[in-house]
Parts: C-alpha cells; structure tokens; sequence
C-alpha cells in the first residue's frame, strides 16, 4: 500500500549518479583529512612552544571549533561570509571548514600525545643539549605521532562522515545525490542502503590504511 | 473573462467569512479513531505555509487544515502540524509520520505512483526570480551555461533536468537557503512555484520576479496510496473550502497586492490550461 517494496531497478539507475557523489565525497574527505593533519601539526607547535598572540590565536581556534555546531560553522562560513565580500564556492566552503574543525581536534589529539610523553625523554633530549626546534622535530613529534595514530585515524574517520553536512549548502556529495535521488523518485531504502555503503565502504578502506600505517610505526626504531 | 470574474472575486474577497461551521458527517472511520488529523504542511513556504513570529504554523495550508479539524472534531485544535520539506514530504507521509499532506505537492504523474491526490487546491505556474538589477532574462533558454538555484524535491528541478541539462541547478535543504544563497550572488536565478517567489520578491526590493513562466500545474493534498476513505473526504472539503470562503478568507489574511490577486485567482477559477483539478488515483500495484 505505501510503496517500501525494494527495488533493485532504481538503485541500479541511480548508481552513475551515486558514484559521481561518492567520488567526490571521497575528494573531500581525502582533502580535508591532509590538510587537517597540517593544521594539526601547526597548531600543536604553536600550543607547544606558545609563541606570544600565536598561540593565543591558536588557542582560541581550538576552543571555538570544539565548542560550536560543526553545521552551523559550515552556515557561517557559507552564508555569513559573503556579507563581508568574501564568497568561495561551496565546495571550497566545505573543504576549508572542515579542514579547520578537523584540524582543531587533530591539534588536541597531538596535544594530548604529548603531554603524555614521559618528562625523562624530553629532558634527556635537553641534557643532550638539542636545539628545543630540534628536540620538538626530531623526537618529540615523531614519538608522539607514534602514540596518536588511533585518535587521529578516529579523527580522519569521522571527517570523512562530517562531510554529508557538506550536502546542506549543495556540495553534490553522495549524500546530497542520494538525498535529491529521495526527492524525486521517492525510493528511500534503495538510497539510504546506498548511502550507508558507501560510507561504510570508505570508513573500511580508512581502517585497513590505520592499520597499516599503525603496524609501520609500531616496528620500532632501527639502529 | 475577467470582467464576468470580477464580482464574484471582489464579493468572495470582502464579503465571504465562513460562519459557524457544520459538523461533517462523512468523517472516516480511522480519522475518528484518531481523533486527531495528523497533517504535514510547509513551514518555510509563505503564504502556503510558515511559521509565524510566535513560531507557530500559519498559512492558507495551515487555515485549510485547522478548518478540516474543525468540521471533523468540532475543534481547529485536532489538527496535528508537523513541518516538512519539499524533500522530505512525500517520506513522512509514507512513513506514516502524517496522514495527510498539505504541502504545496504539485500533482504529476511521477509523484501519483508514491501517493494518491485529493482534489486540486489551487493552480500555479512556475517562475524564475533574480536580483533586482538582473531582469533581463526572456526564457529559459538564456539561462543555459548558467546557474539556477531550487529547493531538493521541487518539481521545477525535474522539469529543468530532463528540459534544460545545460542549466547547472543547484539545489538546497530549503528554499530559505535557496533564496540567501539567490541574494548573496551564488546563482543567476532561483526557480520555484510563483506564489513563492512573488512573496519573496514582496519582502525583499533586492529581488524580482521575472516574466518567465513556465510548467503550469495543480498543487493537491495528498494521502497514502489506498486510502480512499480519506482522500474522498479530504476531496469534499476542498470542494467544500473553495466556495465557502475558507481558502479566500486565508488569502486575505496572509497575502497583499499582487501575491492576493494572483492567490484569489489561483484557488478560485480553473487553470488556464483547461485542465481540470479532480484526480484520479493509479490503479492499486
């Protein structure tokens, strides 16, 4: 009577369609995961070494981010922006705030590898008599990364789901397909089971990646 | 034609407030077990149906609905609101969230697979508004290469997919988005249902309606599939509505200037097309 028999035909019309968003889903998820690492890396410096004003900006940024709606960051950025002149695209909208809301956390997930560290490492480094730059490059960051691979997978991974906000503001994503595929021909369990695969797909692929990178720092040092 | 219209428009817009109502007597079974009318309507589409500054829903969809209740349960209060969105709509209806959808859903073949129609309530056209300084677009054709901004789930984004591919459309959660995203210059235009747009363009001078007119069309309640009873009993309220003076009355309460004398028009004569605003559902899957 109320139509939720499934039907293969529409899922297989729609999959051209469906596989255009998940393409870019994954440009998306895979621009905002690099330069989020980036943004993390610098902003764990600044938090380190508390440059003055720098690492106050950094601080800020850090507090904002997990402290606000990712939706309503992305509403800002795309529809409060251009009342100031300044109007990027959607797609780069997207990018640039998700990058920020993901650097933010990848930020603290460093931060908190590092003040996990233990004080002997770094005052051995000290007494060494390093440079604190090369301390901080040459053993801190490396052992610390070695600690903050699964939060920062944990991170990437939910980056990758956050980007289905992005469908709001009319980045054509899997989601946004799937969602506009709804719409217009009403199958709703054909494209939600698509939608949830897809995802599902990329997460999976993340997870082999974080193992791998995983088991490649876990090897230990060579002499 | 106009001229034989012309009293009966002007007698229905001052004259026709709807008195003390009649109860119903065909009510259906179910709806009266209910005793509730669980209705989706529009919540971003004024003057069909909005929130008003209490947040509260309002509207000509909102009025129609809350008079249905009223004739049904001898109270406007059993009508039951719950917003919906162009895309969502034909979903929460078929999920059972509401029973009755009175939401702007233009009647077309497609969207008679998923739901059955009741009578048509009023016939509309679709049109194209730009920013204000923008309104030298003739047709659509003008608009190729170049970007019109819609709502997910209109019928207008259907119509332009298969019509017009060279058209980039982009398409928005809501038309609220649509239309900010109109004014801060991500689009040549936005498409959407005339009355829609003439409300716009009414409380925004940045923005105007051009004369582009295109896919004429009814816009109908619509039910679950097979669920006659209702929708026969929903038919004899539109009829019941229409020359009653709800629908007017709702018109006069929520619309001025041009938007009310295309409104009046549209709720209270046929369409231009001929085209006739009873719908026959599909033969049962």
């Amino acid at each position: 009577m109320n139509g939720v028999d499934f039907e293969w035909a529409s899922l297989r019309d729609a999959l051209p369609s469906l596989l255009g968003g998940l393409k870019l889903t994954i440009v998306n998820s895979v621009s905002c995961i690099v330069v989020s690492v980036l943004l993390g890396y610098l902003l764990a410096t600044l938090l380190y070494f508390r440059p003055p004003i720098l690492w106050r900006i950094a601080a800020f940024w850090v507090k904002f981010i997990r402290n606000t709606p990712l939706l309503i960051q992305i509403y800002f950025f795309y529809f409060g922006l251009p009342e100031i002149g300044i109007r990027p695209s959607a797609s780069v909208s997207g990018i640039i705030v998700l990058s920020l809301w993901a650097g933010a956390y990848q930020a603290e997930n460093l931060r908190g590898a590092i003040e996990g560290l233990p004080r002997r490492l770094i005052e051995a480094g000290r007494s060494l008599g390093l440079h604190p730059l090369l301390l901080f490059s040459a053993i801190i960051v490396p052992v610390a990364t070695r600690t903050v691979v699964p939060a920062m997978m944990n991170t990437a991974v939910s980056t990758t789901k956050n980007t289905a906000l992005l469908s709001a503001i009319g980045v054509p994503d899997l989601t946004y397909v799937a969602m506009d595929n709804i719409a217009s021909t009403y199958r709703t369990l054909e494209n939600f089971l698509a939608l949830l695969v897809g995802y599902l797909g990329i997460v999976l692929v993340m997870a082999a990646v974080a193992r791998l990178v995983e088991w490649r720092l876990g090897r230990g040092y060579r002499a | 034609m106009y001229r034989t219209q012309l009293p009966i428009l002007i007698v229905m817009a001052i004259g026709l407030v709807p008195g003390e109502p009649a109860r119903a007597t065909n009510i259906p079974a179910e709806l009266a077990k209910a005793g509730e009318l669980k209705v989706g309507i529009r919540c971003e589409a004024p003057p069909s149906g909005f929130l008003d500054e209490h947040g509260r829903p309002a509207g000509i969809d909102v009025d129609f609905a809350r008079h249905i209740a009223e004739l049904t349960f001898g109270s406007p209060d059993k009508a039951v609101f719950t917003c919906v969105t162009a895309a969502s709509r034909v979903q929460m209806l078929l999920s059972k969230k509401v029973d009755l959808l009175i939401a702007t859903l233009g009647v077309t073949d497609e969207r008679k697979r998923a739901v059955d129609f009741a009578t048509s309530m009023d016939w509309g056209s679709s049109g194209v508004l730009v920013r204000d300084k923008e309104d030298h677009y003739a047709n659509l054709d003008a608009f190729k290469g170049k970007t019109l901004l819609t709502d997910k789930g209109s019928w207008q984004s259907a119509y332009l997919q298969a019509k017009y591919p060279d058209i980039h459309l982009v398409k928005y959660d809501s038309i609220n988005d649509a239309i900010e995203a109109l004014r801060q210059g991500r689009g040549d235009g936005l498409t959407q249902d005339l009355p829609t747009l003439v409300t716009a363009a009414d409380k925004d001078p940045r923005l105007k309606v051009t004369n582009i007119v295109f896919q004429a069309g009814w816009s109908a309640p619509a039910v679950r599939r097979g669920d006659n009873d209702l929708r026969l009993y929903i038919n004899t309220m539109v009829t019941r509505a229409k020359t009653d003076g709800t629908f007017v009355s709702s018109i006069n309460k929520y619309t001025s200037g041009h938007s009310r004398e295309l409104a009046i028009r549209a709720y209270t004569t046929m369409a231009p097309d001929g085209s006739t605003d009873q719908n026959a559902p599909l033969p049962p899957r």
